[in-house]
């Protein structure tokens, strides 16, 4: 039996191909990737897709404390498209203590202390002095502290993190809390910013493209990383007729390697399979797969396998990480907007920066933007730990 | 709020050497030896786990492990939730170094080991486990914020859930003026269907307020304060009395997760 729908009555994205949703279906529209070349000194290069700096300013007023860079895009992203002011209308309907958040993140604000370490006269025995910033900026549950102190909310939490299938992990739990009606409404987000552990984490498994990323190509050689916040509010009714929601879910786990998928992507097979069944729907109702694509060669092939096996060659699939790089612990919900983005505007978005499909991948890629209604959309992630999440969006009337 | 059943506990703490050892303990706390340590012992921390994972994700495996240990329920199908304060710092520490390094080389393992979910891949590659894996955390709270999604998952979505909170000491401590950590880790096996084994059924729900349930005794007090998976003391001392009991577990600044106990 298929679950209720969870509706998304607001959301919003800030990422490289802009602030809002607005620049982001422009930029999308353009095919104007969000990815720069980043200098790594003598290290080499890589692309990442910054936020645009002239956007973020300073976290002043009682919040100060949590001012960084990370906290900075999130500042900015709930001030786009409407979203604290829907946050406000839904306090308004139910009150504060009935509104939860979700949210996933990988490094939080870690470049903080990244820069702590390299200031100071470090060891293995002994780490730097610590400061008060530190705790309002690394700990991994800071943002969440952040966007409930901003927002003014007290509902359930958590933040969650499952590597790069975080953020859309948040949706299915959310559905979960309001299911259980612990909470009326339901915030989810995902932030990444940027961090050199990341980086050189990535370079240090040779998986860091030197070129801006090519998902599905023939060359294809691995990541470029951005960075993005992205934010969605949820409630069990719609807003207005036209409504998206969240249809379905699917979470598995590949039980098989810490950082390769499934080679066959018998994990997140499983998961659209379960999202499908949850949505009570049929591989031949979905009209677009936003693509995990991440394009290493591993990913993209077990992808690949796993999406064919279920939708064959019929239905429109792209990865959007040639645009915004892979926003790790954000990656869930930016895709997802951008889904549902398209959704909203009958845009299916071409794949960016792929020039050949690499022999044995079988997907319909969609190797340029396409004018198609989009009734259902699916959305996979997959993260280390082989932790594997897939969303289904509807456009219910 | 409905009922759930916690088929089996799981228990590793200073002077808390598993959830049965540790019964007459909890029901009669002036017995507790802080100083009694016993080695984490499981067939899943075999030699090549404790090669790949550290302390921090050893509790966490040595907790589930226990939890699942004697049940019927399939190990490669069990959903997890895990929860912990951060990630493992002594790693974090690691890789901050290397980076103040030319090279900023990065150990791989290193890398996929700092991820929050860990533990919760090591041990899902040990035991094949293709279910939903979900790690949490919520700094000090961690634990109580963990058990509110484990019940959600189980209750919605109908299933067993495996629950694990746990901590472990690092050299960086991130929170200052926060008290050292003790290894620490506390399982619960929870399952919405009847089962032949049953420690108890829980019923959560979320309370405004600070007050939470003390613990009575000083030094277990004091153990209970030192990391977040401590901090189910006063609902694991509950579920050692085999009492109905109302326990306050802290779950924010201006919250309560209220946890109703039915033996």
């Amino acid at each position: 039996m298929a679950i209720a729908p969870t509706y998304v009555t607001a959301f919003t994205l800030t990422s490289a191909l802009g602030v809002g949703n607005a620049a982001t279906l422009d930029s999308i529209r353009n095919k104007a990737s969000g990815l720069r070349e980043h200098s790594m000194g003598d290290l080499g290069r890589t692309w990442f897709g910054f936020v645009d700096s002239q956007a973020l300013r300073p976290i002043n007023g009682e919040l100060a404390a949590y001012d960084n860079d990370c906290t900075r895009i999130v500042q900015t992203a709930l001030e786009q498209d409407g979203f604290t002011e829907a946050v406000e209308r839904a306090k308004s309907r139910y009150g504060k203590n009935r509104i939860g958040c979700f949210l996933g993140t990988i490094t939080s604000g870690i470049h903080v202390i990244e820069e702590l370490y390299r200031d100071h006269e470090v060891a293995l025995d002994r780490p730097p002095p610590l400061n008060l910033k530190c705790a309002y900026s690394v700990s991994l549950d800071a943002i969440m502290q952040y966007v409930r102190r901003k927002l003014d909310f007290t509902g359930p939490y958590a933040t969650i993190g499952t590597a790069c299938s975080s953020s859309a992990k948040v949706f299915a739990t959310a559905h979960r809390y309001l299911q259980m009606g612990f909470c009326d409404a339901a915030i989810v987000a995902g932030v990444e910013g940027y961090s050199e552990t990341l980086i050189n984490g990535f370079r240090s498994l040779g998986v860091l493209s030197t070129e801006p990323c090519r998902p599905w190509d023939s060359a294809r050689d691995g990541i470029s990383i951005g960075a993005a916040a992205g934010f969605a509010l949820l409630e069990r009714e719609p807003l207005q007729d036209d409504a998206l929601a969240l249809v379905g879910y699917g979470e598995t786990a590949d039980g098989h390697d810490m950082t390769a998928p499934h080679p066959e992507g018998k994990g997140i097979e499983t998961a659209m399979l379960h999202a499908l069944e949850r949505a009570g729907l049929d591989a031949k109702d979905i009209d677009y797969i936003n693509a995990h694509g991440s394009a290493t060669p591993m990913n993209d092939m077990a992808e690949d396998a796993a999406v064919h096996r279920i939708f064959g060659d019929r239905v429109p699939v792209s990865s959007t990480k040639g645009l915004t790089g892979h926003t790790q612990g954000a990656a869930g919900i930016t895709e997802a907007i951008i889904l549902m983005l398209g959704m909203q505007n009958d845009l299916v978005p071409g794949i960016h920066n792929t020039r050949e499909i690499a022999d044995g991948l079988k997907c319909n890629v969609s190797l340029d933007n396409q004018t198609r209604r989009i009734r259902y959309g699916l959305t996979n992630s997959m993260g280390f730990g082989g932790n594997n999440a897939v969303l289904i969006f509807g456009r219910l009337n | 709020m409905k009922p759930l059943q916690i088929e089996t506990v799981s228990l590793y703490g200073p002077g808390l050497p598993g959830w049965h050892d540790s019964i007459p303990v909890l029901q009669a706390p002036e017995r507790y030896n802080e100083e009694l340590t016993t080695p984490l012992q499981s067939p899943f921390l075999t030699s090549a786990i404790k090669r790949r994972t550290t302390q921090h994700m050893q509790l966490a495996i040595y907790a589930a492990d226990k939890a699942l240990e004697g049940t019927d329920v399939n190990p490669n199908n069990v959903e997890l939730v895990f929860a912990t304060t951060e990630g493992d710092l002594n790693i974090s520490h690691h890789i901050f170094c290397s980076l103040t390094q030319e090279t900023k080389s990065v150990s791989p393992t290193r890398f996929h080991n700092v991820i929050l979910n860990a533990a919760a891949g090591h041990l899902g590659i040990l035991t094949k486990n293709t279910a939903g894996a979900t790690t949490v955390t919520a700094a000090s709270y961690s634990m109580a914020v963990g058990l509110l999604q484990a019940y959600t998952t189980a209750l919605t979505e109908s299933i067993p859930v495996l629950y694990v909170a746990y901590d472990a000491p690092a050299i960086l401590q991130i929170h200052t003026g926060s008290k050292p950590i003790d290894p620490f880790a506390v399982g619960f096996l929870f399952n919405p269907h009847t089962t032949s084994q049953r420690v108890a059924s829980i019923q959560l729900d979320l309370r405004d307020g600070t007050d939470i349930t003390p613990v009575d005794h000083p030094v277990l007090a004091e153990v209970s304060k030192r990391s977040s998976a401590a901090g189910s003391l006063p609902l694991l001392m509950a579920l050692a009395e085999k009492r109905p009991a109302t326990v306050a577990l802290p779950y924010s600044g201006c919250q309560l997760l209220q946890v109703e106990v039915m033996p």
